[in-house]
């Protein structure tokens, strides 16, 4: 198990009977309260030191944290402002599907990844505006070997995958044998965000202290992420949703290098000084309500995307219950590409006990 | 590679997104892989924060500014 440190990480245990896992448990030892530190101070140093405590997504929380802390205050954002906080959220979502599709999936199908390459589209991330349409060509000259149009659809890009022309398509098309095995009915995905769907948000935030550690929706835990996002894209809506997850960063990742529109923060006002905002992320729905007394913060609450894929009965917890493996190393890879396409934000550490 | 230590914690992290670095350097890593180099002033700001986070939410919540210098020097 590796050590956790102040971040905390997922605590995986499974039982298997040498056939199929028995029981799964999913805990997460992330402190629930990190934002209990931000109670007391004033909101802007409050969004100052966000980035600093969360730092994986650091510029997604920043902008969480400025929108809601500018909605409780009654401040709004003018076009330029609006439009770097958006650079800032897309650049960081191509960054973090760059590194799951360069060194994460690679390394689950047993290879070793391209550092070298993903260094140096990280080198050209920050100027986004300019960036990002190098690395369009190079998303499709250099990582698919093919059109961005092999994306459009499941016939197409099931063909990508069985040429094998370039590492991506024979690493997804190993990760593609392993997913089909992997058939558990799925929790739902969650709606798409609005104001009114944060503000019964906020009211469960209100209503039950748990919650930000363990969300649900509609009485039963959600699933979010790049998937639920993109749920209508034919490639998307047409594979199995393990490797579904991945396609779908895949998808997202293309139409950001493209520059297509995506709504993708907002804010809405709770009661006076109170609001919530929202980013979505490159792991799904990161939610923060704030409650302002004058200028300083009486009440923060962060809700990630990690506390809803990795709840106690949330999509992976279901997903490894219905797992089956011939063997230990079999398990150990089956986990392993669930535990991937769900993308926690912490580390992760697996115990197999026989059932 | 690299042997790295931090925060009460010794661990090998991946060098390969930030290359070699000369020893007694701070870095940001997430899963065992290094993804960002700090600067001396950084990294002492990110330390103290991450020490008023443990004290927080071990409940000493006190004197919680002493960990915020900078936050707290800044013009009201």
């Amino acid at each position: 198990m590796p050590e956790a440190g102040l971040e905390g990480e997922l605590a995986i245990s499974l039982d298997w009977d040498g056939r199929r896992v028995r029981a799964a448990r999913v805990a997460s030892t992330r402190p629930a309260r990190v934002a209990q530190v931000l109670v007391g101070k004033r909101a802007a140093d409050a969004v100052a030191l966000v980035p600093r405590l969360f730092s994986v997504c650091g510029r997604s929380q920043a902008v969480a944290a400025a929108l809601a802390c500018d909605r409780a205050a009654g401040i709004g954002a003018d076009t330029a402002r609006r439009q770097k906080r958006s650079a800032q959220v897309d650049g960081e979502i191509a960054h973090e599907h760059f590194w799951r599709i360069l060194l994460d999936w690679p390394r689950a199908a047993g290879e070793s990844g391209d550092a070298a390459l993903f260094a140096r589209i990280r080198a050209r991330l920050p100027d986004w505006d300019a960036g990002r349409h190098d690395l369009a060509i190079l998303l499709a000259e250099q990582i698919l070997r093919a059109p961005l149009g092999v994306l459009e659809d499941p016939e197409r890009f099931e063909d990508w995958l069985d040429a094998g022309e370039s590492p991506l398509a024979r690493v997804l098309a190993r990760l593609r044998t392993e997913a089909a095995e992997l058939d558990a009915p799925c929790v739902p995905l969650l709606p798409t965000i609005t104001p009114g769907l944060a503000g019964v948000l906020a009211r469960r935030l209100d209503a039950d202290e748990r919650f930000s550690g363990a969300p649900d929706w509609d009485g039963r835990p959600h699933e979010t992420g790049a998937r639920a996002r993109l749920r209508a894209r034919p490639l998307v809506a047409g594979t199995k949703p393990v490797l579904g997850r991945l396609a779908a960063r895949l998808v997202e990742l293309a139409e950001l290098l493209n520059g297509e529109p995506a709504e993708r923060m907002g804010a809405t006002t709770i009661s006076r000084g109170d609001a919530i905002a929202w980013v979505e992320t490159a792991r799904g729905l990161l939610t923060h309500r704030v409650t302002l007394d004058g200028e300083t913060i009486a009440r923060y609450q962060i809700v990630a995307p990690t506390e809803w894929n990795f709840h106690p009965r949330g999509a992976l917890a279901v997903e490894l219950a219905a797992l089956r493996a011939a063997d230990r190393a079999q398990l150990g890879r089956r986990v392993e590409l669930l535990v991937q396409s769900l993308d926690p934000c912490v580390a992760w550490g697996v115990e197999v006990g026989h059932a | 590679m690299a042997w790295c230590e931090g925060r009460g914690e010794r661990r090998r992290l991946d060098l390969a997104l930030i290359g070699a670095q000369p020893e007694g350097t701070w870095v940001v890593a997430f899963r065992d892989v290094a993804r960002q180099v700090l600067s001396e002033d950084e990294a002492k700001a990110l330390n103290l924060a991450l020490d008023g986070l443990q004290a927080a939410l071990r409940g000493e919540t006190a004197d919680l500014d002493a960990y915020f210098p900078d936050l707290v020097r800044r013009d009201a």
